[in-house]
């Protein structure tokens, strides 16, 4: 990680198109950092297509064929799908999401418009209440949150897993920033056409926000597919067991690892949320910029 | 209820009409009502049962015992011991995750073909769940059949223990680490580089300033807020560190990787004890919300001026 350090070349060079020594070492340092981060996840692509004999006698010595699939082979995946029933956690993992995903929409779309269109008594303190709640580490109060959430009944439920995490002040604040965007005009001539508040929101305001609502969509399912300290405290009954869980109980430390198995499971519960991020990179990158600007 | 009043005194355009109440608690009320619940409420719970002597193999039994939790967490060895170990873990990746950050920005905003692949791979540990990447690493770290021993054998140097070392555990994580979340760090200083005007640049280049110059008297001091930003948000998500102690090391080798969260878990989740946990929970709250208060009044003290 040390390469890292070497590229404040300063950023006038930046304009530079021509081939200086600044842009040689740009490709050299460049080249290296794509691989220190490009390389544990081609080993682990790789190492999830081969028998767990195969990966280790492909460690020593290091070669091409430390990062590439040799005598493929399915049956790591097989023996995931039949041996740990990772389908049961898949489908708890995509109801989950599903939900929280709609939930977030419906619940911080509505406050956000409130808060971006509406006159109304203490909606600044509001506001400066939803920003707050971002500065409370969550991790931290998992074990308070567990038992209101005993309290309730509602441990060994799905609506328990994402329930706590729907009302997002980031998707609150996504949704306002979009919804401030809206000209005024917009929204007087839906007025004098005689939307109510509803129809303003839902017919004229939601359909101009849609960038916003996919980084929000985004961002929920990324967070609730990879959610896994909560869903391990609040749900123990393991047919409602989410995937990230059974991935960690395949590398329980002390056991001899069973390399193939473990690959195999890390790789299926990195891809969907990989490949949605490569396919939108876009708006991942808006949504991370936005909480640039609360700063 | 009729309110007649602009709230803000201000007149406004359009939506300068104070909304009916009727609107307005229609819109709020999903929100504030899983807000109140989920956040706030456990927020009070947490207060409420730290002074509890409260166990979960008999919850009918819970007895007010003051600050007793209080004065046993100041006093257990296994408290401090992972306030220490989440502290140590913390500053080093404040320190070397900034940096590093600030260089892989700068790096991807030079004009070279392949800047969007070397950014893609930078920011992908970020959407990767730290149970992957722990798992990921767990392997990478395995001494013998492991990626990195693998590529230094290959190399003809020695190789180390990682996480089975004493002495070598927490500096591997702290590495697992910054790697997982240097790339949205860079995004972060991508956005505060965007917003220098290039002209700034420029009349230093004028004025006979170096690149080395510039990037330290120009753009560095105007990158303060990002900065300040990047290093609360590290914190914060640094002293959460649950997954790699759980995953990985259990908290070992003789506790040098017991993260206070994992720590917390412990005690209520094996333990049952839900008041001593509460009482953890409330002192780690009360710290972070502290220390970003005092990380927001001293790093803003050198950019006032």
């Amino acid at each position: 990680m040390d390469d890292l350090g070497d590229t404040d070349q300063g950023p006038a060079s930046r304009r530079g198109t021509r081939l200086s020594a600044g842009t040689i070492a740009a490709y050299a340092i460049g080249l290296i950092v794509f691989l220190v981060f490009a390389l544990p996840f081609l080993w682990m692509f790789a190492s999830s297509f081969k028998s767990t004999l195969n990966i280790f006698a492909d460690m020593t010595p290091f070669s091409i064929w430390t990062l590439l699939p040799r005598d493929a082979t399915l049956d790591n995946f097989a023996r995931l799908w039949t041996d740990k029933a990772i389908g049961r956690y898949l489908l708890n993992t995509l109801i989950i999401a599903a939900a929280q995903i709609v939930v977030t929409l419906v619940v911080c779309s509505l406050a956000a418009f409130a808060l971006s269109k509406f006159q109304f008594r203490g909606r600044s303190v509001l506001f400066v209440l939803v920003l707050v709640s971002f500065m409370i580490p969550f991790q931290a109060i998992l074990i308070p949150l567990f038992d209101v959430v005993r309290r309730l009944g509602m441990t060994n439920t799905y609506q328990a897993v994402f329930l706590p995490f729907a009302a997002s002040a980031f998707a609150v604040f996504i949704l306002r920033q979009a919804f401030q965007e809206i000209p005024v005009d917009t929204i007087d001539a839906a007025r004098i056409d005689g939307a109510s508040d509803l129809q303003l929101f839902r017919l004229v305001c939601l359909p101009m926000i849609k960038p916003a609502l996919a980084t929000v969509v985004l961002l929920t399912f990324v967070d609730a597919w990879n959610s896994f300290l909560w869903p391990l405290i609040v749900l123990n009954d393991p047919s409602k067991q989410v995937v990230q869980i059974a991935i960690a109980n395949t590398a329980r430390p002390g056991l001899t690892p069973d390399f193939g198995l473990i690959f195999a499971g890390a790789t299926i519960a990195t891809l969907p949320a990989l490949i949605v991020f490569l396919a939108l990179q876009r708006y991942f990158v808006q949504g991370v910029a936005l909480t640039g600007l609360k700063g | 209820v009729r309110i007649s009043k602009n709230v803000t005194g201000r007149p406004r355009r359009g939506v300068g009409r104070v909304t009916p109440w009727r609107s307005v608690v229609l819109f709020l009320t999903p929100f504030l009502l899983l807000f109140v619940v989920f956040q706030v409420w456990p927020l009070a719970v947490a207060v409420r049962n730290s002074t509890l002597d409260y166990n979960l193999l008999r919850p009918n039994s819970a007895t007010d015992v003051g600050f007793d939790n209080y004065i046993r967490a100041i006093s257990d060895p296994a408290f401090l011991n992972s306030i220490w170990v989440t502290t140590v873990f913390t500053v080093a990746q404040v320190l070397i995750g900034v940096p590093a950050a600030l260089g892989l920005a700068m790096l991807v905003q030079r004009q070279f073909r392949g800047r969007y692949g070397v950014r893609t791979a930078a920011f992908s540990p970020t959407v990767t769940s730290t149970v992957v990447i722990s798992v990921l690493w767990l392997m990478m770290f395995n001494p013998t059949y492991g990626l990195l021993n693998s590529i230094l054998r290959f190399f003809g140097l020695p190789g180390f223990e990682y996480t089975l070392n004493e002495s070598q555990a927490l500096p591997s994580l702290v590495i697992m680490s910054v790697w997982q979340q240097v790339g949205f760090a860079m995004i972060l200083y991508l956005g505060g580089l965007q917003g220098i005007p290039a002209v700034l640049e420029e009349a230093a280049a004028v004025d006979g300033a170096n690149a080395r110059q510039r990037f330290w008297f120009v753009t560095r001091p105007l990158l303060n807020r990002t900065t300040l930003l990047v290093v609360v948000v590290m914190t914060i998500f640094s002293y959460q560190t649950f997954t790699p102690a759980f995953v990985m090391t259990k908290g070992g080798p003789n506790g040098v990787t017991d993260f206070v969260v994992y720590l917390i878990y412990r005690v209520a989740i094996i333990g049952s004890d839900m008041g001593y946990a509460s009482t953890l929970s409330v002192i780690l709250v009360a710290f972070l919300l502290g220390l970003s208060f005092i990380q927001f009044r001293f790093l803003r003290a050198r950019w006032e001026y």
